[in-house]
């Protein structure tokens, strides 16, 4: 247990954690408010014992030798969780999100480095954790509420409403274990929501309740988030920890990759996915050869791939093939990216998505999805490829993300990513007040009145 | 909220472990755990059954009846012949009386041990204060002994010669009873988690060695005049004496001792509670 700062800053791995985490916080501005969460070169260190024997060696002789192997499930992760702020927690399994989580919560006490936690915590580990499935509903509520510290008079005036958000009807009365898992994840957050948590730790268990659920939930955490909690959320979806939090944390091997905004952290997180893919599927596929180092320049927040071909540039163009920033809607907007083969390349199949400023992923294509295989290349070889399309976006900035593959199998299973780009160009879709659109699309849409001749 | 709390991983410094003020707060905080872990101890184990709670009387009068059957027919023994009570049924009440106490210590210390390691979820998935389950363990073992003293007052009126005021003296006589318990219940509890075999060894040194080596069967009395000194260093040893005294024989009891063992069992208890929040800083890491 290491408690000064000195022995912190001493181990290895601790200051490179350092580099992302607090340094990007605007400090000046939050001077006068407290973190929520703050951790310090937190690690967690398991004993691993080769055999159970070992265990009891340990025990008795441990002046003698060590009879354990060292694993670290999390070493020199340290950031800072301001009030209302949420923050999504990504990485592979084994990478430490677990251990960080309950480290965080409490339930594990670490081995090195600090984390301190301001004001009341409701932590979901787990599916019906911190409820003991003999107990009824009812009676673990009350449980819950007296784990918090919660007076049990405030409890049975919160109970109704913690009733009704669960809409379970009956099974309150039963014991937890005959509930399904749909249902204990409704009370556990029914309860979770009425003690009126200032920090709020959800581990992917959201998936198990129905859409109309999810939906409920969402809302009210958006609302007490608003309203200053902070929040901390575990996902294997980039897509919905963009969509929910600000600010993103990528955890590999027990280490912070990253740590910032959510978008950035995201799409480190995927390129990194990827690249152990592209990784795996090189070693089967060994007529490319090693990778080749990326030497055009390009815009763009990420760049991962093998870089056997590489994409030189990406523009977005207009109608008559002009460069262009801005779109109306209904205009054709064209996408052309430049490539250049590094070594004899064929297969190909390029793609581009469009990701909105919220970061969500809206719509793209591949050409081996639209059938129109790329030509075979010799190494040094350039070639142009354009994605047409006209425009139903609604108002607002669009980023774009380019791709260029080598691909034959419909499953994907072949897949080789040479070179990716995320956010190689963007542009702009202008309000026309006169035709406003709603909602993220605009379809054209057939209208047809019926009015009836008599009264 | 009126005021933030703030919880760190650093340890709560000894110093503070050993203070009997943050014990008793931090004890009176989780008031209302304790409250529903006690019942629910309490009502777990007759829960399902028939009976329901006659059993924790039935099964010690059943106990009892095998001792009065083996003492009084098979060895005719006959303790506490020098006060002069005569027939099976007065001798009965003698034994059960020291046996309800014994059981408050025997029952809460082995409930204790096996706590945290059969709740692995309140260690794991939730911040939750495990200390409070030996409390609640002790709670529950004293909710159980209740109706005992019930059927011991019965039998002191009815078969021996009453009551008398004496025998409000009952609590503090128990009093070192109690803190021993909980004292050694933190300990057992937090022991067990790390090394299994301290379950087993509570069985046969609690459940069996200490009920005879306790003098419940006999007086220490009867017990060789060299050999006494032992009896005495069982801190159950007072308190069974004891609350036969002020319960059946309207005696003053041994202040002296209790006094001791009282002593003993305050330190026991904080020592206990140290260690095990000490513990379970690790519980997490084998569980």
């Amino acid at each position: 247990m290491c408690s000064d700062v000195t022995s912190i800053a001493d181990r290895p791995g601790a200051a490179a954690a350092h580099l992302h985490a607090v340094g990007e916080a605007p400090k000046a501005s939050r001077d006068a408010e407290q973190p929520v969460i703050r951790v310090n070169g937190l690690g967690k260190c398991y004993n691993v014992y080769d055999h159970p024997a070992d265990r009891l060696k340990q025990a008795f002789f441990r002046w003698k030798k060590q009879y354990f192997r060292e694993f670290w499930a999390l070493r020199g992760v340290s950031f800072e969780v301001y009030p209302g702020e949420s923050v999504g927690i990504l990485g592979r399994n084994g990478g430490g999100k677990s251990t960080l989580l309950q480290l965080i919560a409490g339930t594990l006490t670490p081995t090195e480095g600090e984390v301190a936690v301001r004001g009341r915590v409701a932590a979901m580990l787990e599916l019906g954790s911190g409820f003991n499935p003999e107990f009824t509903g009812r009676e673990n509520v009350f449980l819950k509420g007296a784990i918090l510290g919660i007076p049990r008079r405030e409890m049975e005036e919160r109970f109704d409403a913690i009733a009704a958000f669960a809409d379970i009807g009956e099974f309150l009365e039963q014991p937890l274990k005959t509930y399904s898992s749909g249902m204990a994840a409704r009370l556990a957050f029914a309860v979770a929501f009425s003690v009126e948590p200032d920090l709020m730790i959800v581990d992917e268990i959201l998936a198990v309740g129905d859409i109309g659920f999810q939906q409920h939930c969402l809302a009210r955490l958006r609302q007490l988030r608003d309203g200053g909690m902070t929040l901390l959320f575990v996902s294997h979806s980039p897509d919905s920890v963009r969509s929910v939090c600000q600010k993103g944390l990528f955890l590999d091997k027990g280490q912070a990759r990253y740590f910032g905004d959510a978008e950035r952290a995201t799409d480190q997180y995927l390129a990194f996915v990827r690249d152990q893919t592209n990784k795996e599927v090189l070693e089967q596929q060994t007529d490319l050869g090693k990778t080749v180092k990326f030497q055009s320049q390009v815009a763009g927040n990420t760049r991962y791939g093998t870089g056997h071909v590489q994409i030189e540039q990406v523009q977005v163009l207009n109608a008559r093939g002009e460069p262009t920033r801005a779109f109306a809607l209904g205009e054709t907007i064209t996408i052309e990216a430049t490539l250049r083969a590094h070594v004899a390349a064929q297969n190909l199949s390029c793609s581009f998505l469009v990701r909105d400023f919220t970061g969500v992923d809206l719509m793209g294509t591949t050409t081996f999805d639209e059938r129109c295989p790329g030509p075979a290349l010799v190494a040094g070889q350039r070639t142009k490829v354009r994605f047409s399309f006209e425009n139903r976006l609604r108002p607002g900035h669009f980023g774009i993300c380019f791709a260029v593959n080598r691909l034959t199998s419909r499953d994907y299973s072949d897949n080789v990513l040479f070179d990716q780009v995320d956010g190689v160009a963007a542009f702009v879709v202008m309000a026309d007040p006169e035709r406003p659109v709603h909602y993220k699309f605009h379809q054209p849409v057939d209208v047809r009145w019926e009015t009836s001749a008599n009264v | 909220m009126a005021v933030t709390a703030v919880r760190t991983s650093r340890a709560t410094p000894v110093l503070e472990l050993l203070s009997p003020i943050a014990l008793a707060r931090h004890l009176w905080a989780h008031r209302d755990l304790i409250r529903q872990f006690t019942w629910r101890l309490f009502v777990s184990r007759y829960r399902g059954t028939a009976l329901g709670m006659f059993w924790s009387v039935i099964f010690p009068l059943t106990q009892l009846g095998v001792f009065v059957f083996v003492f009084t027919n098979v060895f005719q023994v006959r303790a506490w012949a020098d006060r002069a009570i005569g027939g099976p049924a007065q001798f009965a009440v003698i034994l059960f009386t020291g046996m309800v106490v014994y059981a408050v210590f025997s029952e809460s210390v082995i409930r204790s041990s096996g706590l945290v390691l059969e709740n692995p979820n309140f260690v794991k998935k939730v911040v939750f204060p495990v200390e409070v389950l030996p409390v609640a363990s002790l709670g529950s073992s004293m909710l159980y002994a209740a109706s005992g003293l019930g059927v011991v007052l019965l039998g002191a009126l009815m078969l021996l010669d009453g009551l008398s005021w004496h025998a409000m003296m009952l609590p503090a006589v128990v009093a070192p009873v109690i803190l021993w318990a909980v004292g050694i219940g933190w300990v057992l509890a937090a022991l067990c988690v790390f090394l299994r075999d301290v379950g087993n060894i509570v069985g046969i040194v609690v459940g069996q060695m200490l009920f005879y080596l306790t003098p419940i069967l006999y007086p220490v009395s009867h017990l060789p005049e060299n050999l006494r000194w032992i009896a005495w260093l069982n801190p159950l040893t007072s308190a069974v004496e004891g609350a036969r005294g002020v319960v059946l024989f309207h005696e003053m009891p041994d202040w002296k001792a209790i006094g001791l063992s009282t002593l003993g069992g305050v330190v026991m208890a904080q020592v206990g509670f140290a260690f095990f929040m000490k513990a379970k800083r690790g519980f997490a890491d084998v569980l």
